[in-house]
């Protein structure tokens, strides 16, 4: 099937120069630590907390995005953090190209790859590394510093490997975030 | 609701698809005066009833061809995952569909074989290769998998494949999986915080291994590490003093002078060992069968283990005794643990993860390479990737309307081209699926514009390429074509047609190419004259191939 064109009102987004469609209903702490790579859709209700990093001074990069990502409704980003040699820190995350990330999911990875689709529900753990070319299916847990290797499907709770992806995930996976970007327009009203 | 994702209207029961038909699953021309049933078992039956008549002719070489796959097989040693484990038993059917698809194809051939609308061995475009030497659709079943290289999926290190037997197929780093939840298990150190409320320093190990999951702790059994790497070395030495490594060991030993003197053949029996140590049930019964026939030249003297295994009465009473279940051990956690199979979670220890590996793929009947990845482990890229979504029109459903039986319903398919090059496409209605739905096609015949990189970076995507003429389609942008059809459903239930596609590019001509007699599909050299050839010279080169195209259920009345 092809992608249904979605509508949104133009009130609700704002398009940067690079294309990205952020959505005023999303919650978005500490931007000036965000990069947004162009062409990503941040919908409704989604959180990125770029308020979360490392002591110290000046500017950190906290959460990356890359190009062509979606980040739906209510998913929540957040950097991972942890208890080393006595100090509390947060990490940067990194979240590749084509990134599909499903509604309400909860993401405190590492490293996201390019060409990843993660479902609905989903709970990605602190520092866990997802290659490129994955796919996490709906209700999925990763559990904290689960490593995803490239090209399979993961699923349950814990995340168990359930299917290898075919060899041409990257193109499908590519044309389907730019249908899905071309698709995503202001309604005429 | 900006919900991207979500199928318009309400989730039907069946989803609408379309799939393309390998020509190495289909039934043969044959088969077309059986018509099969769509949607019932008895219409899998025939297909695989043909196909096996079909592989009875070339017994001799399945026969050769098996014996040198399972050379390959073995010396590669396949099962480093359940994946690939599944993969090897289902050796018998890829064979049979080898067999069908090395027969000679001509269209006619072609037309008579995928006509119905039975989805059985049709697949999605994503899964399907093309092999460019053959110009025909591959299936993941006719292309023959080979190993590239072994890696761990938690570290992603490389492991070369001479020490893969001898680490048993699993991780020799630090890489450890959970014995209750199998999920990855991290090397921490003891908790500072810890060390502080239990008086003096902790004992001898630093170390311990700790799930993220189920929070089990190798304290719980006793395991601590002096130092953070080489765990799987540091556990070697308990690991081998295991009394059924031993016992394995030992047997291996006994069996092994039997193999090297009457040798089977060479290189068989290390790697039969070794499928055993995977822990393979196939692999042993293959062993009972082939020294089955060893004992007619001799037999093989009696074992007496040394290790005598617990009578299961014991087993039963230590069972009876145990309070709370959670502390016996699942069918799960004890197949994960084969050799011990322990009943008390206190015995259970962490495994080393096992290894997967990285294939690539080759046409069976030309033994061209169509699937190439890059060496190493963590590349994702490929050196070489003929997938048949980036020299087939891809065919979407467009939109579509609610069936109703007895009622008229358009579809609207569009047409993709991944070539570079203009192709011509033309649709056929295949009549032999039954029910026999009412097809109209309007515009069974037309072109798509070649795909260009460049309308990727133009803002609007629409609009025909200029200069390409005025056809009588229901929509043409960039490089797809969009065309309707009127689907008159016969009868409740799916609604699912074949569709009889062919597809006409011009093609750089080839001199290799030029004179081979094993192409199957037409060559006629372009005499064309409103496209005159460049330097280059072009050839129109025709493919066909089924699809069978779904479009959910049809209801018998509307429903309000």
């Amino acid at each position: 099937m092809d992608l249904p064109i979605v509508k949104y009102s133009k009130s609700e987004y704002i398009e940067t120069d690079t294309g990205n469609k952020v959505s005023r209903k999303s919650v978005i702490c500490g931007s000036q630590n965000i990069i947004l790579g162009g062409k990503t859709i941040l919908q409704t209700g989604s959180v990125v907390r770029g308020d979360l990093r490392r002591t110290g001074p000046g500017h950190a990069v906290v959460v990356s995005v890359g190009r062509y990502c979606l980040l739906s409704q209510g998913c929540v980003i957040r950097p991972p953090c942890k208890t080393y040699k006595g100090v509390f820190s947060y990490y940067p995350i990194k979240i590749g190209d084509h990134v599909t990330i499903g509604e309400g999911s909860i993401v405190q990875a590492a490293t996201i790859g390019s060409f990843v689709t993660i479902g609905k529900n989903c709970v990605i753990g602190r520092f866990a590394i997802i290659k490129d070319c994955c796919r996490i299916e709906d209700n999925t847990v990763i559990p904290a510093n689960t490593v995803v290797p490239s090209f399979s499907v993961y699923k349950g709770s814990p995340g168990k490997l359930v299917d290898e992806l075919p060899e041409s995930i990257q193109e499908i996976c590519e044309a389907r975030t730019k249908d899905r970007y071309s698709k995503f327009v202001p309604s005429t009203e | 609701m900006l919900a991207i994702n979500a199928p318009p209207g309400q989730d039907p029961v069946r989803q609408p698809f379309v799939h393309y038909r390998c020509l190495c699953s289909s039934p043969g021309p044959s088969s077309t005066a059986s018509k099969p049933d769509p949607g019932t078992g008895g219409d899998t039956e025939s297909t695989e009833k043909e196909t096996e008549l079909g592989a009875e002719d070339a017994v001799m070489d399945i026969d050769e061809q098996q014996k040198q796959q399972q050379e390959q097989q073995s010396t590669s040693n396949a099962p480093s995952t359940d994946l690939v484990l599944a993969g090897a038993a289902s050796t018998g059917a890829i064979l049979q569909h080898d067999e069908n698809m090395l027969k000679s194809k001509t269209m006619a051939d072609i037309h008579a074989s995928g006509n119905n609308s039975d989805p059985h061995g049709s697949h999605s475009l994503s899964r399907l290769y093309f092999c460019d030497s053959c110009d025909e659709i591959r299936c993941p079943k006719c292309t023959q998998d080979e190993i590239v290289c072994y890696y761990c999926p938690n570290c992603l290190f490389d492991v070369p494949t001479a020490s893969v037997k001898s680490e048993k197929h699993k991780c020799s780093r630090n890489c450890f999986e959970c014995p209750i939840c199998q999920n990855t298990l991290s090397v921490v150190s003891e908790d500072p915080d810890a060390a502080m409320f239990t008086a003096g320093t902790p004992a001898a190990g630093q170390y311990h291994l700790y799930c993220n999951m189920c929070q089990w702790n190798s304290h719980e059994i006793g395991m601590v590490f002096e130092k953070p790497t080489g765990l799987a070395v540091q556990l070697q030495k308990s690991e081998d003093s295991l009394p059924d490594v031993k016992e394995f060991e030992r047997l291996k030993d006994h069996l092994e002078k039997y193999f090297r003197v009457h040798s089977l053949k060479p290189g068989l029996p290390s790697s039969l060992l070794s499928s055993i140590q995977s822990g393979t049930l196939q692999s042993l019964r293959y062993v009972s069968s082939s020294s089955h026939k060893a004992q007619q030249n001799d037999d093989i003297a009696h074992y007496t283990p040394a290790v005598q295994v617990m009578e299961d009465t014991e087993n039963l009473e230590k069972l009876m005794s145990v309070v709370s279940l959670n502390e016996t051990t699942t069918m799960k956690q004890r197949l994960k643990q084969l050799q011990s199979q322990s009943y008390s979670t206190q015995r259970l220890q962490p495994q080393r993860i096992h290894l997967r590996i990285k294939k690539s793929r080759r046409c069976r009947s030309c033994r061209h390479i169509i699937v190439k990845p890059e060496q190493k482990a963590q590349a994702t890229g490929f050196k070489i990737n003929l997938i048949a979504l980036n020299q087939l029109p891809n065919i979407t459903i467009g939109s579509i309307q609610p069936m109703i039986v007895q009622t008229m319903s358009r579809v609207i398919l569009r047409f993709t081209n991944p070539r570079h090059e203009e192709a011509h496409v033309s649709v056929q209605y295949g009549d032999g699926a039954q029910p026999h739905h009412g097809v109209v096609i309007h515009s069974p015949s037309f072109s798509i514009s070649p795909f260009n990189e460049v309308w990727e970076y133009e803002v609007g995507v629409i609009g025909a390429s200029p200069g390409s003429m005025q056809e009588d389609v229901y929509d043409k942008t960039a490089n797809s074509t969009s065309i309707a059809l009127d689907i008159t459903p016969a009868a409740a239930g799916e609604v699912k047609i074949p569709l009889l596609v062919t597809f006409t590019y011009k093609a750089r001509k080839l001199q290799s190419e030029a004179g081979s007699p094993s192409l199957p599909t037409q060559l006629v050299v372009s005499g064309s004259k409103d496209h005159p050839p460049p330097e280059t010279e072009f050839i129109d080169k025709t493919i066909a191939f089924w699809t069978v195209i779904g479009f959910g259920d049809a209801m018998s009345t509307l429903a309000s």
